[in-house]
């Protein structure tokens, strides 16, 4: 499957629909990073939100910007509150 | 012999693709599977996550409760603090409303928004607290006998469970706690010890999935009779930290997000139980966990807050509709 990549703020109620959800793929990540189905709703809803196209190298680096201050700020937490959870690694978007 | 037009009065349609509204009872031929198909009742339902409005307060750590137009999150935490702040959502958007007397976070939220309870949680050095809300304002009520963060919850202001945790004595807690609306008391205890689980239901009918009951994520699910839990079958990803919609009984469940182990393996999963099973259907658009706020029914849910893969707080809301039908292919043999 063909992706797109955008960033967008998620304003709430009707950002993304059910109908939407249906027509094309969509998955939310941090930093604002939206992996969109590329199809013609797509770029419609791409349009809609006013995203900001990004290729997938410069979405991926938005993601790992995120996910290294995460790593930071676990790092600085006391061994007590790093115990609830893990520390944050990278991923590949898709 | 009949044909299908002698029966129902009309020729069997052509369409491409799923109908967007189907009819229990229709039958159809799809031009773009080339598959005749038909709608019939029950089974996995079928349906999507939407945008709902914003909180006022990003935050995770509180399973929140209610139902998909009407529900409440009372607690949490923002990461860096810990707010009292309760919000209300009335289907659109959410309103701030009385805050809870006591901060804390890894908490159960359980009732509706004029008729609401919070319990348990993190409140060093307390972590039994119980406060009922009555539509205006919190008092607190009697005690958990076992503190606990990290915990489940089933059922209403006058009838709830508080299931699983973590205290500091205990990092994973099998012991299940009732309370009728005055107090709490000891019932059944689950079948593995766990926290960091997901829930729902009412105190006579829920559902436990999931949670962390050692190193590992587990996917073990268990029902609740009212006295005792039973292990059923799993859950397809083991995960922790999601949400559990909050009205239905152990029959017509739903979980959604949740981690498999650090934040960033957060899944976007939703799963539909039906009594027996565990299904999974359609995702949640954005990965959560940290204990993902939880509402409705399996055909109206809601899912709010939570962290992201980079462990930020989320204001961000997300509207499950589905329709209680399943669409099968028509096969002969």
């Amino acid at each position: 499957m063909a992706y797109k990549y955008c960033t967008a703020t998620n304003w709430g109620k009707n950002f993304f629909t059910h109908e939407e959800r249906r027509q094309f793929h969509l998955s939310g990540h941090a930093g604002e990073v939206w992996v969109v189905g590329d199809n013609l709703y797509g770029d419609q809803w791409i349009n809609k939100v006013a995203g900001a196209i990004k290729s997938k190298v410069e979405a991926q680096a938005i993601l790992d910007g995120e996910i290294e201050a995460a790593q930071v700020a676990y790092d600085a937490l006391s061994a007590e509150e790093q115990a609830a959870n893990s520390r944050p690694v990278k991923y590949n978007l898709p | 012999m009949a044909d299908y037009k002698g029966i129902q009065g009309f020729n069997i349609q052509s369409r491409d693709g799923d109908p967007d509204n189907p009819i229990v009872g229709d039958m159809y031929y799809d031009t773009a599977s080339g598959q005749f198909k038909v709608v019939k009742a029950g089974g996995a339902p079928a349906g999507t996550w939407a945008s709902g409005g914003s909180m006022n307060t990003a935050r995770y750590a509180t399973t929140g409760a209610g139902i998909q137009t009407a529900a409440f999150m009372a607690g949490g935490t923002t990461g860096p603090a810990n707010p009292t702040a309760n919000e209300q959502y009335n289907g659109s958007s959410w309103s701030e409303e009385g805050d809870i007397n006591t901060a804390r976070y890894e908490m159960a939220n359980a009732g509706t928004t004029t008729a609401g309870l919070a319990f348990g949680g993190n409140a060093p050095p307390d972590n039994n607290y119980t406060e009922s809300w009555n539509g205006s304002a919190w008092t607190e009520v009697n005690d958990l006998n076992t503190g606990r963060s990290y915990l489940g919850r089933a059922g209403t202001q006058t009838a709830a469970l508080a299931i699983a945790g973590y205290n500091p004595g205990s990092t994973y807690i099998a012991n299940t706690e009732s309370f009728n609306g005055t107090s709490w008391s000891e019932t059944g205890d689950l079948a593995t010890a766990t926290n960091t689980i997901m829930c729902g239901g009412i105190t006579t009918s829920a559902f436990a999935a999931g949670g962390r009951a050692g190193p590992s994520v587990t996917a073990v699910s268990q029902t609740f009779d009212g006295s005792s839990w039973t292990t059923g079958n799993s859950i397809n990803t083991a995960r922790r930290y999601g949400g559990g919609d909050a009205v239905p009984g152990a029959s017509t469940a739903l979980i959604f997000g949740g981690t498999t182990n650090a934040a960033s393996d957060n899944v976007a999963s939703t799963e539909a139980f039906d009594g027996t099973s565990w299904t999974e259907v359609a995702d949640l658009a954005a990965a959560k966990g940290g204990t993902v706020g939880g509402g409705g029914t399996n055909t109206s849910g809601l899912a709010f807050g939570g962290f992201n893969p980079s462990s930020t707080a989320l204001a961000t809301t997300e509207e499950w509709t589905a329709n209680d039908y399943q669409i099968k292919t028509v096969t002969t043999s």
